[in-house]
Formats: structure tokens, C-alpha cells, sequence
């Protein structure tokens, strides 16, 4: 079956800044940056060809952009705008085939084994994708074909901006030859500083490696499927279900304005991301067992911890009372420098500095059951019940957060609504 | 089709953009227009039928 298929991975083109200059003639041709805008702390989410020729780079900080790029044009990024237009470009993939898998806000899977011919072969139907992307949004994007998912995907890299690059089954071998392993996607830095250390650096040697040194490496499932990925082969479908796959997780995190060193304003902050995530947690009707929070310092150190809990929740109040155990005050207070004994503090005893204030702070709910609503025999539950429902009802009329726990108001986190409602 | 800022008048000659975000109940249209020398962000509100002129 996988001789026959036609597989199609399509990746936008510098996706967010291409969206930018599209909306505002002006930054055409000029060299963008879309990320959290103009700020010492933010990155480049993305950045135009103008600017990756310039040295700008996603994940970047803006600053270190600037430096290199003074003429930079840095955009705050407007995830609502980037959403509503990949929803738009995902109605022009269905008009060709109904199995569509969105990989990621930019990328997608297409199986038009059955499809193509309808649109005179495969290479006119991506024509006419990129056309009608170019016509009704001003981007463009990248196509590989191949037999299979890990192959196309390769192939859309290949030809980047606006390409189109086919690659026939018996042509895989010589692509794949001398391709650094990493490239594919699914083997990140780990498994390929192991593969390096094993002498492995590129597809051919992967793929002519002894498939049962790999397996006594790797184990019997993923030494298996590492060595078919070094020959190019994969069988996986492209499945439109993985578009309306169950949550496993709920979180939220946030990098702080500047180095907090007050615990009170850390406790501000993680108690409007518990209220986000019970928020989207309520919206989508799950409750969760599991509280995970994350914490990072001013000297990038920091810790993840997490905490089962004893029932479900779903309220705000009662992920931050429980994320709020799982914090350690000694750590974040500047006076507890140099005089934190290591044997009360576990992130000294564990080699965590911690003492440049907290940059950044996640909150996380997971374990979840859903459509399980039980009335409590208590009367004061209920009427938080009650509450929060009626909250949620206002909001949903009049937008996120327009009612609020008063002790966050005053939060920039707060002002920006940082859930997202689209 | 124009709109009045800061007491001048702009045509617009150009939808550049538009896309659609969700505020409560509410759907608001947002178009990025220009009128050939400058750039603006409109938006409607399609539950309280305002246009805005985004910042």
C-alpha cells in the first residue's frame, strides 16, 4: 500500500511574519520579526526571508535580532489572526481530499492517493493549492510528495521559499543517503547524540546499521522503527482524527516582566494562570487529578514538580492552592540568599542557584476525566459550583476575564487576557 | 467606503487582510486596510454593530 500512495506535507513560509506583510504592504520586502514585540525578554517566533538573510533566526532573542539587524521590524504576534487563517487554508486542503492531518498551525499532511487524478495528477492539484493560497492570502508554501509521511516531509524542506519537490519511491535511497539523521522528523537531539555516539550521523548509515544493534540500543519498537526511518519507509496513515484527539494536558505559563523577587507577586501571577487553565479546563469539560508547576529562575535554573490530587478539580482556586504547596517562598525572596541552609532548600541541595528572582512560572493540570459532574453534599462547593458557572456565563458573553478574582486585576497578565478565545 | 481619524478623512482603496476573532458572544471582523499611503486595522463587532479603529 505504501508503494502506491501519494503523499503530500505542506509548510507554510515563514508563516506569522508572511501573514504580517501581507496585511500591511509597507513590510514587504522589509526584513520582520513576529514574536512577543519589542521587549530585552521576548524571542523571535518567526521571521521573514528578508531577516533570515540578515542573520535573524526563530528562537532568537529580540535584542540579539536587533543587535544584528537594527533595521529589524519586530511585530507582537496575533495568534487569533494566524488561527482564523490557517482554519481558512485548511477548508481550501478539504476541497481536495477529506484526509487532512494539521501537523501544526503552519504545516499539514495530505493523502491524495484517491484523489489526484481528479485534479489532472498530483503536480497540478499542489498547483493549484499554492495558487489559491497566493490568490486569497498573499503566502505561499512549500510541497513535498512522496509515498509516505517522513518522506514528503523531508522533500517540503528542500525547496524553501514557494517549492514544490517530488520524490519518487526509487529516488528515496539516494535523498536520504547523506541527509544528517536529524533531519527527520522524529529523531530529536537526544536520540541522534546517541546515534552520533554509535557512529551513526546520516539516513544511509542509519539505515544500513545492524537493525538489532539498534534494538538492543534502543529497545524492539523504536530500534525497529529508527532503522525503517533511515530507509525512508513509513507506514503511518495520515489520520484526520489526530485533529480532534482528546487533551491530555492543560497549561499555561508566563514569562514574568522582570525577575521577580516578591513572593506575593509570584502568587498573583500563578493565580490567573490557575484560573486560565481551569478556565479552558471547564470550557472543554474535564477535571483533573494532576497539578504540575514550573518554575524558572533569573539564572535560567528551575524545577518542575507535580502533585496528585485526592479528588478532581476544575476550579481555578483549588489548582492554585495546590500548585501553590509545590513552590518553594525560600527561593524567590533575595533574603534567603547565601543564608538558605542546603538541607531545607532542595533546589540548593540539588545545585539550583535560584537567587536572581523568578523569570518565568507555569502552571499545568492533567489526568482527566470528562463529562463526570457529581453535586457535593457540600453546601459551600456547590455554591462555588454555582459561581463559577455564572462567571464562566459572563465571560462567555463578554470576553475572558471581563469578570475576575480581584487580587489580579492589576496583573499585565490580566490586562492581556492571555487565553485565548477563538 | 471611509472612515473619519483624528478629524481627517481616509479612503480605503485596499482590503489587505481580514480575519475574524472571537470576543465573548461576539464575532469581530478585523480588516488590515490602507488608502494607498497609509495602513489602518478596522474592526466590527457583528453583536454590537460598532466599528473600531484598531490601535
Amino acid at each position: 500500500m505504501e508503494d502506491r500512495r501519494l503523499i503530500l506535507h505542506i509548510d507554510m513560509n515563514s508563516y506569522f511574519a508572511s501573514v504580517e506583510q501581507a496585511c500591511d504592504p509597507f513590510l514587504r520586502g522589509k526584513p520582520v520579526a513576529v514574536g512577543g514585540g519589542i521587549s530585552k525578554r521576548t524571542v523571535v517566533a518567526t521571521a521573514s526571508y528578508e531577516a533570515r538573510a540578515r542573520g535573524v533566526k526563530t528562537a532568537m532573542s529580540t535584542w540579539e535580532a536587533l543587535r544584528i539587524c537594527p533595521d529589524l521590524i519586530v511585530i507582537e504576534g496575533d495568534m487569533a489572526k494566524y488561527l482564523h487563517t490557517t482554519r481558512e487554508i485548511l477548508k481550501i486542503f478539504y476541497r481536495y481530499t477529506d484526509l487532512v492531518e494539521e501537523f501544526s498551525i503552519d504545516e499539514a499532511f495530505l493523502d491524495v492517493t484517491g484523489t489526484a487524478e481528479r485534479f489532472g495528477g498530483v503536480l497540478q492539484l499542489c498547483r493549484r493549492i499554492k495558487d489559491e493560497i497566493k490568490k486569497r492570502f498573499g503566502l505561499t508554501c512549500s510541497i513535498g510528495i512522496a509515498p509516505n509521511k517522513l518522506v514528503a516531509k523531508v522533500a517540503s524542506g528542500l525547496q524553501k521559499p514557494d517549492g514544490l519537490v517530488l520524490v519518487e519511491k526509487e529516488n528515496i535511497p539516494l535523498l536520504l543517503k547523506n541527509l544528517p539523521a536529524k533531519e527527520l522528523c522524529g529523531i530529536g537531539k537526544r536520540t541522534d547524540e546517541i546515534l552520533k555516539r554509535m557512529g551513526i550521523r546520516t539516513c544511509g548509515q542509519l539505515a544500513s546499521y545492524p537493525v538489532q544493534n539498534l534494538i538492543e540500543r534502543f529497545g524492539l519498537v523504536q530500534g525497529v522503527r529508527l532503522s525503517n526511518m533511515g530507509k525512508g519507509k513509513d507506514d503511518s496513515p495520515v489520520d484526520p482524527q489526530k485533529n480532534r484527539s482528546n487533551a491530555r494536558s492543560i497549561s499555561h505559563s508566563y514569562t514574568l516582566p522582570k525577575n521577580e523577587t516578591s513572593f506575593s507577586a509570584v502568587k498573583s501571577y500563578l493565580l490567573q494562570l490557575c484560573e486560565q487553565v481551569g478556565r479552558r479546563a471547564r470550557k472543554q469539560g474535564y477535571k483533573g487529578c494532576t497539578v504540575s508547576l514550573y518554575v524558572r529562575y533569573g539564572d535560567f535554573s528551575g524545577y518542575c514538580r507535580q502533585k496528585k490530587l485526592k479528588n478532581y478539580v476544575d476550579n481555578g482556586f483549588e489548582i492554585y492552592e495546590k500548585a501553590l504547596k509545590l513552590i518553594n517562598p525560600l527561593c524567590i525572596s533575595p533574603l534567603a540568599r547565601g543564608r538558605c541552609p542546603e538541607q531545607t532548600c532542595p533546589e540548593r541541595s540539588r545545585g539550583r542557584r535560584g537567587t536572581e528572582g523568578v523569570r518565568m512560572i507555569g502552571v499545568s493540570l492533567s489526568g482527566f476525566i470528562k463529562g463526570i459532574d457529581q453535586i457535593s453534599l457540600i453546601e459551600h462547593r456547590e455554591n462555588t459550583k454555582k459561581a463559577l458557572a455564572a462567571m464562566d456565563k459572563i465571560n462567555d458573553r463578554f470576553g475572558e476575564f471581563k469578570i475576575t478574582r480581584a487580587s489580579i486585576l492589576h496583573n499585565k497578565l490580566g490586562q492581556k487576557c492571555g487565553m485565548r478565545d477563538v | 467606503m471611509w472612515f473619519i481619524n483624528d478629524g481627517r478623512k481616509y479612503l480605503v482603496r485596499e482590503i489587505n487582510y481580514e480575519w475574524v476573532k472571537k470576543n465573548g458572544a461576539s464575532k469581530v471582523h478585523h480588516f488590515a486596510v490602507s488608502d494607498g499611503a497609509n495602513t489602518f486595522e478596522l474592526s466590527f463587532d457583528d453583536l454590537e454593530l460598532t466599528w473600531k479603529i484598531e490601535d
